[in-house]
């Protein structure tokens, strides 16, 4: 068992038992048994647990180990520490499916481990598909405790597996045949070559539509001929993995919309509501060192106080201020990047439409033309145009991933710039050479993210500081390191700090928080000092209900977004393809 | 030649007597009844003014050509087939959700201007003329990758009336794919280059590690190897102006071969050719610096697609035969065998000469549209057309009506090409509705 986990040498599994200890969820198996919803709850929880232990394992080794590059990369190569700490923890859990089974104990067992396992899956399906952040979520974790689970399971048992899963319209998975591998071998080495998941230059390869595997496709990582790719054996877990993630999201599609039912139910709805409190709990826990979700009065700013935080700002959004003073011009992604930014920073509707109209016009373009073509992206951006939808701002990840083209000043500075460019940047920002030099070797190996976080560190942190923002070493979002950035400098001033706003005003909140979540503060406060989720059973009544009620607000807004063409209109249009 | 913008006389004019609607409606309706594809594709219209009319959707026909005599659009776009006529949204409590759309891509000469050299400068359309090269290059790496790597064969190429060219793949599974598909297919397609301005990098671009993926070492040794020495060297002359010798070694990221090679260039540089110099270079950069030849072989050659345009199926793009505004020009459909040849400068006729033949036509009581005229039946019905030749129903003396028409018949024989790919489409989809229902009796 043990040495299973840790992966090396891991028994191969039998193909029949694949399918059991990897389950597909393609239906609940224990219909006939009845559960009081206390079980349920209590199953539903020690799913949330494992979750949450998954995530903390892959929080842990991305900030503080060399991983922190490969999470941009997918999250279907689960580094192998997770995998064991998602392993370890079902085990304690008890929804791991043993391997094998002893005598009628053991098999009861076995059965009472896959009821558990089964129960928590799919109450959790039903409570967390209301809204498309909750779906995300759930996939995204089911996923990697699926893909977890297969990771030691033998290539036959996962074409099985499919097979199994989908009789009617089976991904056509078939090996190369000797012809194929005489026309294509060469072209099929190159690719490999590249690739960094093991050596399988010399491993079977098997012969499936692209469409299965999309991941490999988007980044070259697979040699395709009519339609096909050739894929080298270790991914064909991912097809699985892939199957698993589609199933999912298309059951809590209709879910989502069947949702009534459930919610009416004398002993389900209240179950569910119950559930999504823990899950909300566990979730604002995870992200309550995210300094945007208290953000005060104190660390906003208006357009008169702009040219003064410029230094505050972070890399990324320097270099945009920069240029748009320099050029009185960025492109769509820059506008985005910086517009979202300032939003976030405090900025009002209209003093983003002033701001902008002014540097414009220094360049020229005139107010009837900046009216036409930009006035309406920025009210679109505050959520006063188009679908209606309050853009938040991007995230690390996402301006990392949004990589510049030529003629384009978007992106993060410590993945796009030369050391030079890099190295002068830093010197405007008076850090000294040798602390710009480590960060630049930081941004070489990838680590943009504590690179920026080092930057915080030395510009505007003190010597004597003891505040928690002083232990940020992983920098997540260009406004919270605009916030912490704010807060150091204010330390270093001896100026007192204010307790967090109870709650945000709602053009100050416009932003802060991710999606159209309402302002976190006020009501989730309280079960934040209670004891962690998992012992709070008893506590869970009114409190969180009330959060979950207030949460129900944004689920209106939520339904509008799954409805994605109705109300689109000239948003698109100015996406829309033109030749200029 | 170009006209200063477009009156919207001429253009009533053009919609009622060449734009080639039964050609188009053939196309948009894939063979199938109006009421399944054609009337539920979202149509926008331009209008004079800015004024975007979106999510239109026409019946029929006849609805469409009456509403383009009617509206003179300066601009039509075409968008995704929708679960239902996109302009009876809100009729239902069904919400509008796409369903099928062409797989596009979109390729801008603006893209190109940071390695544009001798030829660079001159008025937007000017300059396209000169450099189409790289537009050329660009549809047949791209035509090469969509049917070979993917197993795509109905595209359709279409220049944009300006700065740039569109491609339409319409296969059905190209009109079926799901927007991450689309999103992979956009990226496998298309290579990341840095901003110029972003300095040195330390490293060339992951995709330049040798060896090649495969289907960027066949484009490299079909097509960009020839163009590169051919059009960039020659023409462009990236190695013989400072500024632009400047631009190419900059990419590379070991100083001092780049020293090395500047200071080669500059005192041998008067008595090499464009292709010893280049090889000088391939040479010392092969063992100093690899990868990094194949870097800016392929930065100064390999297309550059605007790759949101492809991912999101509901992503808008010009109708082919729309006439761009600020030129005059016909957003003309090539073939990217023959994309050399077609220079738009002359291949793509312009409304006013269209207009000036027209009316010496008419001047002789030749009053009829150009697909009366000249365009044989694309209907169904003449099941004999799929076999009949690909020339019009009579020979064209005047130029640019020939151009046009010639334009007519490409989008003709695409059209064509997938009507004779109908019937097997037809039988696989009877198949699986088999399929579904016998799933759903089964309580799949």
């Amino acid at each position: 068992m043990k040495a299973s986990v840790t992966g090396a040498g891991a028994a191969v599994v039998p193909a029949e038992a694949a399918a059991e200890l990897a389950p597909m969820y393609l239906c609940y198996r224990f219909n006939g048994l009845s559960l009081s919803v206390e079980e349920l709850e209590v199953y539903a929880l020690a799913r949330l647990r494992v979750f949450k232990a998954a995530h903390l394992a892959r929080m842990g080794g991305s900030a503080a180990s060399a991983a922190g590059a490969q999470h941009v990369v997918s999250e279907l190569v689960i580094p192998d520490v997770v995998v064991s700490t998602i392993r370890k923890a079902e085990r304690d859990e008890k929804l791991a499916i043993p391997r094998e089974s002893r005598g009628a104990a053991g098999e009861n067992e076995k059965l009472e481990a896959m009821m558990r396992d089964e129960a928590s899956h799919f109450i959790l399906r039903l409570a967390l598909a209301k809204t498309q952040e909750m779906r995300k979520w759930l996939i995204h974790r089911e996923c990697e405790l699926f893909s977890a689970r297969v990771r030691h399971v033998s290539t036959g048992a996962v074409l099985q597996a499919l097979q199994k899963a989908c009789p009617s319209d089976a991904p056509r998975i078939r090996p190369c045949t000797d012809a194929e591998l005489r026309q294509f071998g060469a072209a099929m080495d190159c690719v490999a070559k590249g690739v960094q998941r093991g050596k399988h230059q010399h491993a079977t390869h098997y012969r499936v539509a692209f469409d299965h595997v999309l991941h490999l496709v988007g980044r070259r990582q697979v040699f395709l001929s009519g339609g096909d790719a050739f894929v080298p054996e270790p991914y064909i877990h991912d097809i699985l993995v892939g199957q698993f993630r589609a199933r999912l999201s298309s059951a809590l599609n209709v879910i989502s919309r069947a949702l009534y039912g459930a919610e009416t139910h004398p002993a389900m709805g209240p179950l569910l509501n119950l559930v999504r409190a823990h899950w909300l709990v566990n979730e604002r826990a995870q992200s309550k060192q995210d300094r945007r979700n208290d953000a005060t009065q104190d660390d906003l700013i208006d357009l008169s106080q702009l040219e003064d935080s410029v230094n505050r700002m972070p890399l990324c959004m320097q270099a945009l201020h920069y240029k748009l003073k320099e050029t009185h011009h960025l492109r769509h992604q820059a506008r985005l990047q910086l517009g979202l930014f300032l939003k976030g920073c405090g900025l009002s509707m209209d003093e983003s439409l002033k701001f902008w109209r002014m540097e414009f016009e220094k360049n020229g373009v005139t107010s009837d033309k900046f009216e036409k073509e930009y006035a309406y992206s920025i009210r679109h951006h505050y959520g006063k145009e188009g679908k209606r939808k309050n853009l938040s701002p991007y995230g690390c990840m996402n301006i990392i991933n949004r990589r510049p083209g030529p003629g384009e000043f978007h992106g993060c500075p410590y993945r796009e710039f030369g050391e030079e460019r890099l190295l002068g940047l830093l010197r405007t920002n008076g850090l000294p050479e040798g602390v710009s030099r480590e960060i630049a070797q930081k941004s070489k190996e990838s680590h943009f993210q504590l690179a920026c976080a080092l930057t915080l560190k030395h510009q505007h942190g003190s010597e004597n500081a003891s505040s928690p923002e002083h232990e940020l070493t992983f920098i997540e979002h260009p406004n919270e390191y605009f916030i912490v950035a704010g807060r150091m400098e204010r330390e270093r001033l001896g100026i007192a700090m204010e307790p967090p706003l109870v709650s945000i005003e709602p053009t100050q909140s416009i932003g802060m928080t991710d999606r159209a979540e309402p302002s976190p503060s006020a009501e989730v406060e309280p079960s934040l000092h209670a004891p962690a989720a998992h012992d709070a059973i008893a506590e869970t009544s009114s409190g969180k209900t009330d959060a979950y009620e207030h949460h129900g607000d944004t689920m209106e807004s939520e339904r509008d977004e799954r409805q994605p063409a109705d109300r689109q209109d000239r948003s698109d249009s100015a996406a829309m393809q033109e030749d200029e | 030649m170009a006209s200063n913008g477009v009156s919207l006389g001429n253009l009533k004019w053009y919609y009622a007597k060449l734009f080639p609607i039964k050609t188009m409606h053939a196309w948009l309706a894939y063979g199938r009844p109006d009421i399944d594809l054609f009337a539920k594709r979202e149509v926008s219209f331009t209008l004079l003014g800015d004024i975007y009319l979106r999510f239109r959707s026409f019946a029929s026909r006849d609805e469409l050509h009456a509403a383009l005599k009617e509206r003179q659009p300066i601009k039509i776009d075409f968008g995704a087939v929708y679960n239902l006529p996109p302009r009876d949204r809100g009729l239902f409590s069904v919400p509008l959700v796409p369903v099928e759309k062409e797989l596009v891509f979109d390729i801008d000469m603006t893209d190109y201007e940071d390695v544009m050299a001798a030829l660079k400068g001159g008025s937007p359309v000017d300059e396209t003329d000169r450099n189409w090269t790289y537009m050329a290059v660009a549809a047949q790496t791209l035509d090469m990758a969509l049917r070979e790597d993917f197993g795509f064969e109905h595209i359709l190429f279409v220049y944009s009336g300006r700065r740039g060219m569109h491609c339409w793949v319409a296969d059905e599974r190209a009109r079926a794919l799901s927007n991450e598909a689309r999103a992979a297919i956009a990226e496998y397609l298309a290579l990341r280059f840095d901003s110029a301005e972003n300095g040195r990098k330390e490293t060339v671009p992951r995709a330049f590690s040798l060896p090649l993926h495969p289907m960027l070492q066949r484009a490299k040794t079909r097509i960009l190897e020839r163009t590169f020495l051919d059009f960039v060297l020659n023409e462009q002359r990236i190695l013989d102006e400072p500024q632009a010798l400047q631009n190419v070694l900059r990419l590379v990221p070991d100083a001092a071969t780049a020293d090395k090679i500047q200071r080669y260039l500059e005192k041998n540089g008067g008595r090499l050719s464009p292709e010893e110099k280049w090889m000088y270079m391939e040479k010392e950069l092969r063992t100093a610096c690899p990868g990094t030849a194949e870097y800016i072989l392929f930065r100064y050659t390999y297309p550059r697609l605007d790759i949101n345009v492809s991912k999101e199926i509901n992503h808008l793009l010009k109708s082919p035969f729309c006439i761009h505004p600020k030129t005059g020009r016909v957003c003309a459909p090539f073939v990217a065998r023959d994309a050399y040849e077609f220079a738009p400068a002359n291949a793509a006729p312009t409304i006013d000469q269209l207009i000036l033949e027209y009316n010496e036509r008419s001047a002789k009581g030749v009053d009829q549209g150009i697909e009366e005229l000249y365009i044989p039946d694309i209907s169904l019905h003449a099941k004999s057309a799929a076999s009949s030749s690909s020339m019009p129903k009579q020979s064209v003396h005047q130029s640019a009506t020939k151009q046009f028409v010639h334009s007519v018949m490409i989008l003709r024989d695409f059209v064509l090409g997938l009507q004779s790919d109908k019937y097997a489409a037809m039988s696989r989809q009877a198949d699986r509705e088999d399929r579904n229902a016998a799933a759903f009796l089964h309580g799949e």
